[in-house]
């Protein structure tokens, strides 16, 4: 009966673990994206809109973001682009995602984004930090 | 009588059940929820496989975990020296303590059928006799570095979304935002105890051994029905 019983548990405790591990391999694999990709999409805009390609940085913003910026004339997100005074930027020095947000600090900028399917989208650019307060952005669709 | 083992493992296969249709169950409807964030912000939906693998889903799931550890972990320690007369839930008044050999049944004293390291005597028997508690109270403080884990990613997120810097983990923990989630927490799963506790003197629940037998007295402690 006791050899029973500790069989039964056995087979529990087998279940179970068989459970963590199909959870930790199922952890991953997941396909969302990260602050790797987050520093990559902050960098390609910068490239996008330094290289005078703002169509496609346009692309990469939220389209919240976009909204704000054409500030109600819709299809005017590259005009409105151009006439932003983003600083050049050359290098990542962090870049941190949590959920479904990031934060790329750049050298002469940090980025805001929020996760889109398996992408990034910028929500901020051109922003400057205000310490505890929020920071002051340049482009803002938060 | 010989019973199958899907009846004489009804209880954690009932709760087992329970706990993975929740989840499931969570699963989904924390699905349903982010998305219907993201399509109100014009942002593309996630996959279900996306979804639960998430920091998102993670925080969600094990949010609780560490408090309910806590209050098992508690009343299993508690119990043994804190007493409630007329509690299905607390032993008798006079055996207050940790209780003879002779009445745990371990060394010189333990059955044919004891655990082996009821038998062994030494440190063995030290570790089997506290067993429950020192597992129950490992899992609390790993489910509550998990939550503090959790929790921050939460924050971090909830900062970044209103464009400001993320801190870290160490700041979060000695933050109000962490104590306040914890405390929250803790003292509803106290409540709930305290309640189990009292209301079980003068309340029965006919079948269950969480409850006295109905005909037992109100004053009668470390009965079970």
């Amino acid at each position: 009966m006791r050899t029973k019983v500790a069989m039964t548990f056995r087979a529990l405790f087998a279940l179970a673990a068989a459970a963590a591990v199909a959870v930790g391999a199922t952890a991953c694999s997941g396909s969302n994206p990260g602050s790797a990709e987050a520093a990559a999409a902050a960098t390609m805009f910068h490239d996008d809109v330094r290289s005078g390609d703002v169509e496609a940085a346009c692309g990469l913003l939220a389209p919240g973001t976009v909204e704000e910026l054409e500030e109600g004339e819709p299809g005017s997100c590259a005009t409105k682009l151009r006439e932003v005074d983003l600083r050049a930027t050359s290098t990542v020095l962090q870049s941190k995602a949590y959920g479904s947000d990031a934060q790329v600090v750049l050298d002469e900028d940090t980025v805001f984004l929020v996760q889109s399917g398996q992408n990034w989208k910028i929500t901020a650019a051109g922003c400057t930090s205000r310490g505890e307060r929020p920071y002051d952005c340049l482009i803002d669709g938060s | 009588m010989k019973n199958k083992p899907l009846v004489t493992n009804g209880l954690s296969i009932g709760f087992g059940l329970l706990f993975l249709a929740s989840l499931t169950g969570q699963a989904f409807s924390g699905l349903a929820y982010f998305n219907e964030q993201q399509m109100a912000a014009n942002l593309e939906p996630v996959g279900f496989w996306q979804y639960v693998t998430s920091s998102s889903f993670a925080v969600d799931v094990s949010e609780n975990w560490q408090s309910e550890y806590l209050q098992f972990f508690l009343l299993i320690v508690l119990a043994v020296w804190l007493v409630q007369k007329g509690s299905p839930e607390s032993k008798e008044v006079e055996k207050r303590g940790l209780e003879s050999d002779k009445d745990q049944m371990i060394g010189q004293y333990a059955k044919e059928d004891s655990p082996a390291w009821a038998k062994a005597g030494g440190w063995k028997t030290v570790v089997f006799s506290n067993s429950l508690g020192l597992v129950m109270g490992t899992i609390f403080i790993l489910s509550w570095l998990a939550q503090s884990v959790a929790g921050f990613t939460a924050y971090a997120q909830e900062q970044l979304e209103n464009l400001q810097d993320p801190g870290s983990w160490t700041e979060y923990i000695v933050s109000p935002e962490f104590w306040n989630r914890t405390l929250q927490n803790w003292q509803s799963e106290f409540l709930a105890v305290w309640s189990m506790v009292a209301l079980s003197i003068f309340l029965r629940q006919r079948g269950s051994p969480e409850s006295k037998p109905v005909g037992e007295a109100h004053d009668a402690t470390g009965v079970q029905g």
